[in-house]
């Protein structure tokens, strides 16, 4: 469960479909890149981590490692947890984590480049 | 109220939903999928939420269902290691191709349009092709296509589109030996109806109104009957033949009764 400051720190801000949809599987692929994960456990993280603003339908999260599974982003493997119970790891394969270098540089560019175009500028700041 | 493994039975609901919208088969992973969703429960009945949270945190089970029914076929296409493999075995070969029928069959109105839509295609290339092959690509069935010509005059009284020759400058073609090896006329592209009384029975036959020396210009025989004479005909091109020479109409009866 999320403590209340947990609560009090999440973003505001709502990301629009599209935006949703660049930036899951990069954050997803991020995430098992770090260390294997269990579906449950990869939302709570994706949601806890981005501060609520990547929070999604609980169930939205399983078609997308579906697709990243059929690309051979990621990889899943069934094992029994410290707890006894059989969950379903997932973790970035290789080819994973050369895709998610590719999406790291073109990220870095397209944040450059929107900062040049003053997409960045604070809500006060005058022309 | 509990169901399997613990669940409740409005989870046990919410899991079969999305089952039942993804139309998974066993090869698609369906056991697979459940088994991760029961987990994906379990897992946050375990931390303290309640199953009416869970619920509704999870979303849409139809929307999940169909994304999952996107996704998840790929996903086991490729840990199966068919995903564009071209080189599987008969058997590998069989499972998928059931497989394809088996989804089709769930999508009917999808399958009718690819149906439709590949009929379209091959019948339209198929006329297209028949078109092309009959005018383009098979020979002309004549002796020598390619030593063909067609001729008419053109006079500056006549209008753009007369495609006539006179008799006179027929009989006169036929002198150039040196240029043409055979010179035929028609009265008409177009064929006539006509009665042919001759036999026990009359008939009735396609006319194509033609010079002597036709067939000899076209260089093929005729399928039945005698050709004409040229002697027959000079120098009227398409006049009847005369008593004294051999009729042609039986060149120009259709082989078939």
């Amino acid at each position: 469960m999320d403590s209340w400051a947990d609560r009090e720190n999440r973003s505001s801000v709502v990301l629009e479909r599209e935006w949703m949809r660049g930036a899951a599987p990069l954050a997803v692929v991020t995430l098992l890149e770090r260390r294997e994960m269990y579906g449950y456990e990869l939302v709570e993280a994706l949601e806890r981590d981005s501060g609520g603003l990547l929070a999604m339908g609980q169930s939205t999260v399983y078609p997308l490692l579906y697709n990243l599974e059929s690309k051979g982003h990621v990889t899943a493997e069934w094992r029994e947890a410290p707890n006894g119970r059989r969950r379903k790891y997932y973790k970035a394969t290789a080819a994973g984590r050369k895709w998610l270098e590719g999406q790291r540089s073109q990220w870095a560019t397209l944040v450059a480049a929107m900062t040049r175009l003053g997409v960045e500028r604070s809500e006060g700041a005058g022309i | 109220m509990s169901g399997r493994r613990g669940l409740s039975k409005e989870i046990e609901a919410v899991i079969q939903e999305v089952l039942d919208s993804a139309h998974l088969d066993l090869i698609d992973g369906r056991d697979e999928v459940a088994r991760e969703l029961r987990a994906h429960f379990e897992d946050g009945l375990a931390v303290g939420t309640s199953p009416e949270e869970m619920i509704e945190r999870f979303g849409d089970p139809i929307a999940a269902g169909r994304r999952i029914a996107k996704t998840r076929p790929r996903a086991a296409a490729h840990n199966r290691g068919n995903q564009g493999k071209w080189w599987m075995s008969p058997d590998e070969w069989k499972q998928e191709l059931t497989r394809a029928a088996r989804r089709l069959r769930r999508a009917p109105g999808f399958t009718a349009i690819v149906v439709l839509t590949l009929a379209l295609g091959v019948g339209v290339n198929t006329a297209i092709f028949t078109v092309l092959n009959a005018v383009l690509l098979q020979e002309l069935p004549y002796g020598e296509p390619d030593r063909l010509v067609r001729m008419y005059e053109k006079l500056e009284t006549w209008s753009e589109d007369s495609q006539f020759l006179r008799a006179p400058a027929i009989a006169e073609y036929r002198t150039w030996v040196d240029v043409f090896e055979n010179v035929a006329a028609f009265y008409s592209y177009r064929e006539v109806g006509a009665d042919l009384t001759d036999g026990d029975v009359p008939q009735r036959v396609s006319v194509l109104r033609v010079s002597s020396g036709y067939f000899e210009t076209l260089g093929r025989p005729p399928l039945m009957g005698r050709r004409y004479c040229v002697r027959a005909t000079a120098p009227r091109p398409w006049a009847r033949p005369s008593a004294d020479c051999e009729t042609g109409w039986s060149s120009f009866r259709s082989p078939q009764r």
